[in-house]
């Protein structure tokens, strides 16, 4: 490790720290695990000019199906990696790429099932690929995580099995830390939610810009254009 | 005028303690109140009570009350009682030191019995408590409406950016004090609404303790001397010059004189700054290390290893809160654990073979 891997580590570490801060104030009876950020994130060795790439350890979120429902029966399972490097004034991180991968189960009274699960990803210039794309896939493996912090589960059913995995969905960004915002906004937010949830969620939507995408590296991306038209179009390469 | 309570059943003893006590407080009209519980007094719980105030910002107890005839009393029933109140309070057992453990619950201090240690250290808690509580008192127009305890630290402490650190420390402090729960409960019927000052006074009792018990307690944003020794991977002997290294970012807050702290964030800007000038780039396994590193760079000379028997002292980064030893993130070495340590203190974990011998009880 250099001081500049260090101290981006530092930044992963502290953007952690609002995460699960963001997760008990929106909801107490939601968990992740495991907690330690430092334990988290680890630097892989693979270095790209001044931008470093990071490992995120599997972490598990225990979360209700939908926010008003009160059971707490989901977990959904994120790792990843993220490249990045930081912008000029230090202060903030800029995406230089990254891969996500999420699994989704339902607890039920045997077991688990697999729900849903899909990889996200990031090309520059790919033939037929998106610069920010999704795709379906099953990560059932993905339940030995829940088993490990949150008990055995006896069966898991793969639900998401077979499903096509070569269509590519042109996505947002979704790096770990966004997609830890998807995560709240599609489980923990209602229409009921009180001021003390949304406040919680808007902080972590500012905090969030201590990184910065990795658009800036595709010409098409940052054409005016695109920035005021965000149609599918200008998410592919022309060859 | 604040005034601090003295319990003790041994009048030397006590007289010693509030002479000291006034000398150490005499620049801040802060009133030393002494009670030696003897059998005159009938029933200790409402004389207790009859000489505390509002006023009153720290009681100080022995544990052993019952020398001069009241059987049956122990400072348990004066924190207890303090408790009720929401009034900070200390014990200690000079008389003998086993009798309570050494480490107190969330809304209890213990005082130190060695040496000379008790009075300073009482005379900082009680400048502390003033301190939080003079704050809330000041601003409350604005305080009372922050959205947490955390949310209130980060103000008084001007680092509102930290909101999110501090609640990782305690987002469910409140419920750990039953008595405290028990107070605000009473108030749940529609025709009983607490007072605005109600609200202030269990505001700066839950706020001062989660600074000094938890925050300060357990480093994370702010450091104790012993882990910013850790975190740079020294020795604890090297601190005199850690501490002429890192003066810039010591922490100057509420009980900032119980001993030396320091703001993560800026040890971190001086580190980047002892490391901007360097010109080969510097490689290490560990955080500590590399911290380390970059100090022997600053000061040109190595500095004393800890004495950690796994990797002879050239890791760190991190302090074990039950061992007091300087440990690293590697699986070997260390756990973390978010269970008996609070989320926010980061530099804090357990040395593996530690954890091993009590797991699973200290499972995370």
């Amino acid at each position: 490790m250099d001081r500049n891997t260090q101290t981006i580590l530092q930044k992963l570490v502290n953007q952690w720290d609002e995460v699960k801060a963001t997760l008990e104030k929106m909801r107490g009876s939601s968990i992740v695990e495991p907690a330690d950020g430092y334990a988290l994130f680890a630097p892989t060795g693979k270095k790209f000019d001044n931008a470093v790439e990071f490992e995120l350890s599997p972490v598990v979120f225990n979360l209700p199906e939908r926010a008003d429902d009160i059971r707490v029966e989901l977990y959904i399972v994120v790792r990843g990696r993220l490249i990045v490097e930081f912008d000029e004034s230090k202060k903030f991180l800029i995406t230089r790429g990254f891969q996500t991968e999420a699994a989704y189960f339902r607890s039920t009274k045997t077991g688990l099932d697999h729900v849903y699960g899909a990889h996200y990803d990031f090309a520059v210039d790919e033939l037929g690929h998106p610069s920010f794309h999704a795709q379906m896939k099953s990560f059932s493996d993905f339940s030995e995580y829940i088993s490990k912090y949150f008990g055995d589960f006896n069966e898991v059913e793969d639900r998401v099995a077979g499903i096509l995995k070569t269509v590519r969905l042109p996505t947002a960004q979704m790096d770990f830390f966004s997609f830890f915002l998807q995560i709240f906004a599609d489980h923990l937010l209602h229409k009921e939610s009180g001021p003390e949830e949304k406040l919680a969620f808007n902080i972590l939507l500012e905090n969030n810009s201590f990184l910065r995408g990795a658009a800036h590296q595709i010409a098409r991306l940052t054409s005016e254009a695109a920035s005021v038209c965000y149609r599918a179009s200008h998410w592919y390469p022309i060859i | 005028m604040h005034s601090i309570l003295l319990v003790d059943d041994n009048e030397q003893l006590i007289n010693t303690l509030k002479f000291r006590l006034e000398g150490l407080l005499i620049d801040e009209a802060i009133e030393v109140k002494t009670w030696i519980p003897t059998s005159d007094v009938d029933n200790p719980k409402e004389y207790f009570h009859s000489i505390i105030d509002e006023n009153t910002i720290l009681v100080i107890t022995d544990y052993d009350l019952t020398t001069q005839g009241q059987t049956g009393l122990f400072g348990s029933s004066v924190v207890d009682w303090c408790q009720s109140r929401g009034i900070p309070v200390g014990d200690f057992s000079r008389g003998n030191p086993g009798n309570l453990p050494k480490e107190p619950n969330l809304f209890e201090l213990r005082i130190p019995t060695q040496g000379d240690l008790a009075g300073p250290y009482i005379a900082n808690i009680a400048t502390g408590f003033r301190d939080i509580r003079k704050a809330i008192e000041e601003n409350s127009a604005d305080l009372i409406k922050k959205r947490s305890p955390p949310a209130v630290l980060a103000a008084i402490l001007g680092v509102a950016n930290m909101e999110s650190q501090f609640s990782l420390y305690g987002m469910r402090l409140g419920a750990t004090n039953a008595a405290l729960v028990e107070k605000i409960v009473r108030t749940a019927p529609s025709d009983i609404e607490p007072s605005e000052k109600e609200k202030r006074d269990i505001l700066s009792y839950i706020v001062s303790h989660l600074l000094l018990n938890a925050v300060l307690k357990y480093s994370g944003p702010i450091l104790s001397q012993r882990a910013l020794t850790a975190y740079l991977g020294v020795d604890k002997s090297e601190f005199e010059t850690i501490d002429r290294l890192f003066l810039a970012s010591a922490y100057k807050g509420p009980f900032s004189g119980i001993e030396k702290f320091y703001w993560l964030d800026k040890v971190d800007a001086i580190l980047d700054e002892y490391a901007s000038n360097m010109q080969d780039e510097l490689k290490a396994e560990t955080q500590g290390e590399l911290n380390r590193l970059i100090l022997v760079h600053k000061e040109q000379r190595n500095f004393v290893l800890h004495s950690c028997n796994r990797c002879g002292g050239i890791n760190g980064g991190f302090l074990c809160t039950f061992t007091d030893r300087t440990v690293c993130q590697k699986a070997d070495c260390s756990v973390g654990s978010n269970s008996w340590i609070p989320q926010g203190a980061r530099l804090c974990r357990i040395e593996r073979d530690f954890y091993e011998e009590w797991a699973p009880i200290l499972g995370i």
